[in-house]
């Protein structure tokens, strides 16, 4: 399918990225929100990034230019924002009875043949499909924050996606300068936020026992060429969010995966990381400086990458995706220059599964206990 | 013991590898036995020794899994169609490992154990790519043993990693290295343009992806307009503000090289001509986590074993692993720069693992025969912590009067 605009429905965190990435990409582009407040908020914020990409050179002035002038509209009507788009990008708050309702509105509003994506990292993209009478034009379009700057988009196949929306958001993926991954089923989490998931279960279980203390724990994995320390990165997503993500899992996978209980805390108090100026860290001078010589010592480095691996496996054996899927997805998802499954390969059956075992059993996660594919050796494949 | 002598080297082009994209290496369709091979018998005939006068083949790799496992360096002797009666072995010192069979082979003769050696060095970045594509499995008590944590195998085990902290230890700038890596390609291309290398390639017919044949005779790597204002713009992908670049690391590379070695009575007796003499070898191991500090012990034990000082030698081969590697070591050894790696380096021609130390001796030789040099070191590191090296000497004219 021809696509040649693009709506975005909600100009927060995401959608004002996704609207920015689909204008520099050359798409004609509506923005939508409920309130002049929220979308003259995400306008501006667009704005500021492109000054920014123009002054470093990485974005013409003339392309600036014309994505003020006229390609990029806001409008607070939804009616307005869809009607001429082809490809519609769905990302309001993670809340799963408005994203119903949007969806429900989109079907009503948008032409018959556009294709309805949405941003969700947390629902059921064939449950949204569902609300919908074109549910072979549903699909996922996972970008990762900031969508400007991450080259990951998770494409997200519903039970009742067609191919041809498949291929479509595909492309559309790549005419936006992103590397999709395609996600062949519609499975809590998708790739990364499943994969990491566990690694997040170990690492809040360390916290929550004080074994180790944010700051050393974050030092450490920075100086194993992390871009964030876990800490920061649940800071930097939000507590809430963490909270939501490990909640939605809890209730869709297992219950290893629920918050652990000082993270719901904090988020009740209003600790909600870097949005709310203090989580882990306090954000109110920006980003926080780790102090490198804190670093742990009592952290054998793999074992995040252990649980990890097993977490990939339950993937590759649902035929989710490929182990090389996994790999790129955590790479650019992460920020990383090698990932999980490559580490992968340099680890015995025997050992994955003994040092995973003895994961289980230390922190009593049922999770981590090794599948049957790591048994037999097939996280090297 | 019994003098020692190269008596004849030949390699392959170094081509580029591409683990995440085959086809664009040129020689993806080859296996890196077969490229050995290849060579084993042009090397003998090049100076007119039969298959069955050889009574050793050492074949050197870094990466001895999937299919570069030799059966003990078997294969490629009988893949070259040599002759039964010839023993072989597989030595696995990392990227010394063809310096670690040239060492072998020089205690072999030098003992009267034998009088006619080949060394082997093979190694295929594309289809045995780092890490072994998962026929290595890391023993896991490095990272669960607190007794075992101060190797730091998370440093040790990354390469990159291990010259960031060798750029930090001895304190070399970006602009030291970027500017090493600038000088690795101009050498080498303007030994390219000069021929030099062909003096010692052997064109192999390959077979392309797209089912074409490409005769490869030229190393892959080399970049005719490398300057400093590009290298400069490049990230540092091993460490956030990191100092060591793409630019200043060596590439992937396949390739195989062929060294024989002979008792001086033997060559003379057949007359044949020495390449050069082995003066001494040097072996030495360093923390694993700063690896590219290798071979500046190993060379000080083969200086030391020679008599000689490092201002003696004439001529450098310093393995290119990084630019870091050089730098450290002419600054530890008081080198000076000129002498080092006059026709380029492992930046520009290449570092095909376990095979470049046949390359760099290799070379080193030939370049002594152009320069009518006397004195040459050929030295490199090795990932888990070790340094190699080998001196080897020549009767130049100018000091024969």
């Amino acid at each position: 399918m021809d696509i040649r605009t693009i709506a975005v429905i909600g100009a927060g965190d995401m959608g004002h990225g996704i609207a920015e990435v689909a204008a520099l990409a050359g798409f004609r582009v509506w923005l939508f929100d409920v309130n002049d407040a929220a979308l003259e908020r995400g306008k501006e914020r667009i704005f500021a990034s492109l000054e920014k990409l123009t002054s470093k050179g990485k974005v013409s002035g003339e392309l600036a230019d014309r994505i003020r002038e006229s390609s990029l509209t806001g409008t607070t009507d939804l009616a307005e924002a869809v009607s001429d788009a082809e490809f519609v990008v769905e990302a309001v708050p993670e809340i799963l009875e408005l994203k119903r309702e949007t969806f429900r509105q989109l079907d009503e509003l948008a032409s018959s043949r556009a294709i309805l994506a949405s941003n969700t990292s947390t629902m059921s993209v064939t449950e949204l499909g569902a609300m919908t009478n074109r549910p072979s034009q549903v699909l996922g379009f996972h970008f990762f924050n900031p969508p400007v700057l991450m080259r990951l988009v998770e494409v997200i196949r519903g039970v009742a996606t067609s191919d041809d929306t498949i291929e479509s958001a595909l492309a559309l993926a790549k005419a936006m300068g992103k590397t999709p991954v395609l996600v062949q089923k519609d499975t809590p989490g998708f790739i990364v936020n499943r994969v990491n998931a566990a690694s997040t279960v170990l690492f809040q279980s360390i916290v929550e026992r004080k074994e180790i203390e944010p700051e050393p724990l974050d030092a450490f994995m920075r100086s194993l060429g992390h871009p964030f320390g876990p800490k920061e990165l649940t800071d930097y997503i939000g507590v809430d969010v963490a909270v939501s993500m490990g909640r939605y899992l809890a209730d869709t996978l297992h219950s290893d995966y629920a918050p652990a209980l000082h993270l719901v805390e904090m988020a009740d108090a209003g600790l909600l990381g870097k949005k709310s100026g203090r989580g882990y860290y306090d954000w109110s001078q920006g980003r926080p400086t780790l102090d490198f010589s804190k670093a742990t010592r009592a952290l054998n480095p793999l074992l995040p990458l252990f649980a990890q691996i097993n977490e990939a496996t339950k993937l590759v054996e649902q035929g989710v995706c490929s182990t090389g899927d996994v790999e790129l997805a955590m790479r650019l998802g992460n920020g990383l220059s090698v990932g999980p499954m490559t580490w992968a390969k340099s680890f015995s059956k025997w050992d994955l599964s003994d040092q995973l075992e003895s994961l289980a059993a230390r922190y009593e996660k049922e999770i981590f206990r090794p599948t049957q594919r790591v048994r037999e050796g097939g996280h090297k494949r | 013991m019994r003098d020692v002598i190269l008596a004849s080297y030949l390699r392959t082009a170094q081509s580029r590898s591409r683990p995440n994209d085959p086809a664009r290496d040129v020689f993806c369709k080859m296996r890196s036995d077969d490229l050995l091979a290849a060579l084993l018998k042009p090397t003998l005939e090049h100076v007119g020794v039969k298959p069955n006068e050889v009574d050793d083949l050492i074949v050197g790799c870094a990466q001895g899994v999937s299919e570069q496992w030799t059966q003990g360096g078997r294969t490629p002797l009988l893949l070259a169609n040599l002759d039964q009666k010839t023993a072989a072995k597989f030595i696995d010192q990392q990227c010394g490992s063809t310096i670690a069979a040239a060492h072998i082979a020089f205690m072999e003769i030098a003992t009267g154990a034998a009088d006619i050696v080949l060394c082997g060095g093979m190694e295929h970045m594309t289809r045995v790519p780092m890490g072994g594509d998962g026929a290595i499995d890391l023993n896991l008590r490095f990272f669960s043993d607190p007794p075992l944590a101060h190797w730091d195998m998370m440093t040790a085990g990354n390469m990159g990693l291990t010259a960031e902290k060798l750029a930090d230890v001895g304190g070399l700038t970006r602009e030291q290295m970027d500017a090493w890596g600038v000088r690795s390609h101009q050498l080498a291309h303007q030994a390219q343009t000069d021929g030099f290398f062909k003096g010692e390639i052997l064109p192999i017919e390959a077979k392309q992806a797209d089912g074409s044949t490409l005769l490869v005779e030229t190393d892959q790597s080399i970049r005719a307009n490398a300057k400093m204002e590009d290298m400069a713009q490049l990230r540092t992908p091993f460490r956030e503000n990191g100092k060591i670049t793409v630019g200043t690391s060596s590439p992937l590379n396949a390739g195989a090289c062929a060294l024989l070695f002979m008792a001086k009575e033997t060559a003379e007796a057949k007359g044949v001509k020495a390449m050069a003499k082995v003066r001494s070898i040097g072996f030495a191991g360093v923390e694993p986590n700063l690896m590219g500090k290798g071979p500046v012990p190993a060379t000080r034990k083969a200086l030391k074993a020679a008599g000689l000082e490092a201002s003696d030698i004439d001529l450098w081969e310093i393995n290119e692993a990084f630019a870091a590697v050089p730098l450290y070591a002419i600054d530890e050894l008081g080198i000076d720069p000129e002498k080092v790696n006059v026709k380029g380096g492992g930046i520009a021609i290449g570092h095909p693992l376990g095979a470049s130390g046949g390359r760099i001796l290799g070379t080193l030789a030939r370049i002594m025969e152009e320069r009518d040099a006397h004195l040459g070191c050929a030295t490199m590191c090795c990932g888990g912590g070790q340094g190699v090296s080998i001196i080897i000497e020549r009767e130049a004219s100018s000091s024969e009067d």
